[in-house]
């Protein structure tokens, strides 16, 4: 109702209005083409350096050997594969560290004292930087994909525990008691409470995440892999072909990118339907 | 008149690993049937705990809390809480926030519904059960919580300074809502505050409160007002004897700690 009403409003701007408008619109003109600006000035130059001889394109590569050295991936057919494998990699260990971090909260927030006794180890955990424990990882788990899903959510499990529990531990006091009240049992008080208010904070920890299990996949990969961005990048870098590295690097840069923009979309469909914030 | 809340010889103490606090001690009173009861006293003198021990969410470290002469537990029916904030839930509808204790006591059923729809309907907020809190205004959203108190049909309401956190004109104007609701609803209710003007234009009786252990330090009968609404109430002459007596004997109790203090020192 008051959304048709603001939609008749609109073609009756004042000039006042209608100015600031403008000078908006101009604002974020600015900024769009700011942004590609700094990214085209720096391949620009980069090529430019690179072709007068100024920086030594056998250890900075340039854009254009790039652009040669992604056409030969593709022609191989060895580019799909190895984004495929990455990609595989990052989204299971993405599911499995949001649905079991989700899931021991919720364990955490139900038993007070399970909380109490398990609190420093997690803590400890979390600390710990996980790359310490790649040999244990390796000899345990073997040196294929388990290994690599392992050590991303050994990166991203803990994180996601401790950020969803103090959400669910944040919730407004008044609220709780206003289920009191209404005689809700514990269950209730998480379904219809804890939950629903909480994820915004659940999405949120998902864009966490999201960088956690690439750098979780990327480090697996350095550690064990034969196939993979990760593996392309330490397979290049061992034998000093830098456009393979660079190449592979943007790859990941874009990916990494666009599924953090993906979460960032599932998160506003999702407070804009249940009207949250 | 029908006795419906017996508080007998109630006692309070609240446990913590520092120390333990009396906030109620010795407290006897009763409410009467189709009365609006309030409940003043001076502010952290544990008025919450007691509105809390009729709703059965506490229970008395001694004595006990006797609503239609069962023992006051928050399963029950009988009794509605309305907190001092409305908290409805930003993610529900207003109908569904109004539905949330029908779903919690799972009695949603398709008559129950009706009826929240036609109490929306009558105080004026049947247009927007489709609309979310944050598009709704204060005393609105406090009306929401009202609904959803009575939806439940309690036959105790429970009011814990259910205005405290409305500007005062929006204030006045609730209160007078709220009277006509719980009037036209013919519920007893009873009504904890710290607003000694609130609780004269509102109440048929209020008992004042002394500070922490609290027990019953006066009470006053204001059933000749009966006939007003509360912001006629506000203009009669009368109205600032009422307020001076009331005042006067929270003021009494202050004193005679201040006293105790002194002496103790």
């Amino acid at each position: 109702m008051k959304k048709r009403l603001r939609k008749t409003e609109l073609p009756t701007y004042s000039p006042e209005h209608a100015a600031f408008l403008k000078g908006e619109k101009k604002r974020n003109l600015i900024i769009t083409l700011s942004r590609v600006g700094i990214l085209v000035f720096v391949i620009l130059l980069w090529e430019i350096l690179a072709r007068t001889g100024a920086i030594d394109s056998f250890i900075s590569s340039s854009p254009s050997r790039m652009i040669a050295c992604f056409g030969e991936l593709v022609k191989g057919g060895e580019l799909g594969r190895h984004i495929g494998i990455t990609l595989w990699e990052t989204v299971v260990s993405f599911f499995l560290a949001t649905t079991l971090g989700t899931l021991v909260a919720i364990i955490l927030w139900w038993f007070e004292s399970v909380r109490k006794v398990l609190e420093p180890y997690i803590v400890v955990l979390n600390a710990l930087p996980k790359i310490a424990l790649g040999p244990i990882i390796i000899i345990w788990m073997g040196t294929d994909q388990p290994a690599i899903i392992t050590m991303a959510l050994a990166i991203s499990l803990f994180i996601t525990i401790l950020n969803t529990l103090s959400g669910f531990l944040g919730v407004e006091k008044s609220k709780l008691m206003l289920m009191k009240t209404l005689g809700a049992n514990k269950w209730q008080i998480l379904t219809k409470l804890v939950l629903p208010s909480n994820l915004p904070n659940i999405i949120d920890a998902l864009k966490i995440n999201v960088g956690m299990c690439w750098v979780g996949t990327i480090m697996g990969e350095y550690l064990v892999s034969h196939a993979g961005l990760g593996y392309l990048i330490i397979y290049g870098g061992q034998i000093f072909k830098l456009d393979l590295v660079m190449t592979s690097t943007v790859i990941l840069c874009i990916l990494a990118g666009l599924m953090y923009y993906a979460v960032a979309l599932v998160q506003k469909l999702v407070s804009k339907k249940l009207n949250l914030d | 008149m029908n006795t419906i809340l017996q508080m007998r010889n109630v006692s309070l103490t609240y446990h913590t690993l520092k120390n333990e606090t009396q906030a109620v001690k010795d407290l006897s009173f009763e409410g009467y049937e189709g009365e609006l009861l309030g409940i003043v006293g001076p502010s952290g003198c544990g008025k919450t705990t007691i509105l809390s021990l009729m709703s059965g969410i506490l229970s008395p470290t001694r004595g006990e809390v006797l609503i239609y002469g069962e023992k006051a537990n928050c399963q029950s029916d009988l009794t509605g809480y309305m907190l001092q904030r409305d908290e409805l839930l930003s993610w529900r509808t207003i109908l569904n926030n109004v539905l949330l204790g029908l779903e919690i006591k799972k009695i949603k059923t398709p008559e129950k519904i009706e009826y929240a729809r036609k109490l929306l309907e009558k105080y004026n907020l049947g247009d927007f059960r489709d609309f979310y809190p944050s598009q709704l205004s204060g005393g609105m959203k406090q009306r929401v919580a009202l609904i959803r108190t009575l939806v439940l049909q309690p036959k105790l309401l429970l009011l814990d300074e259910p205005f405290s956190a409305l500007d005062f004109q929006t204030r006045l104007n609730v209160v007078e809502d709220v009277y006509s609701i719980l009037k036209s609803e013919g519920k007893s209710a009873v009504f904890v505050t710290h607003d000694i003007s609130e609780a004269i234009s509102m109440c048929d009786r209020v008992i004042v409160l002394t500070k922490r252990p609290c027990c019953v330090k006066t009470e006053i009968d204001l059933s000749p007002l009966k006939q007003y609404s509360p912001l006629k109430r506000r203009e009669l002459p009368v109205f600032s004897g009422y307020f001076d007596s009331i005042w006067r004997s929270l003021q009494d109790t202050k004193e005679k700690e201040n006293e105790k203090e002194i002496t103790q020192n």
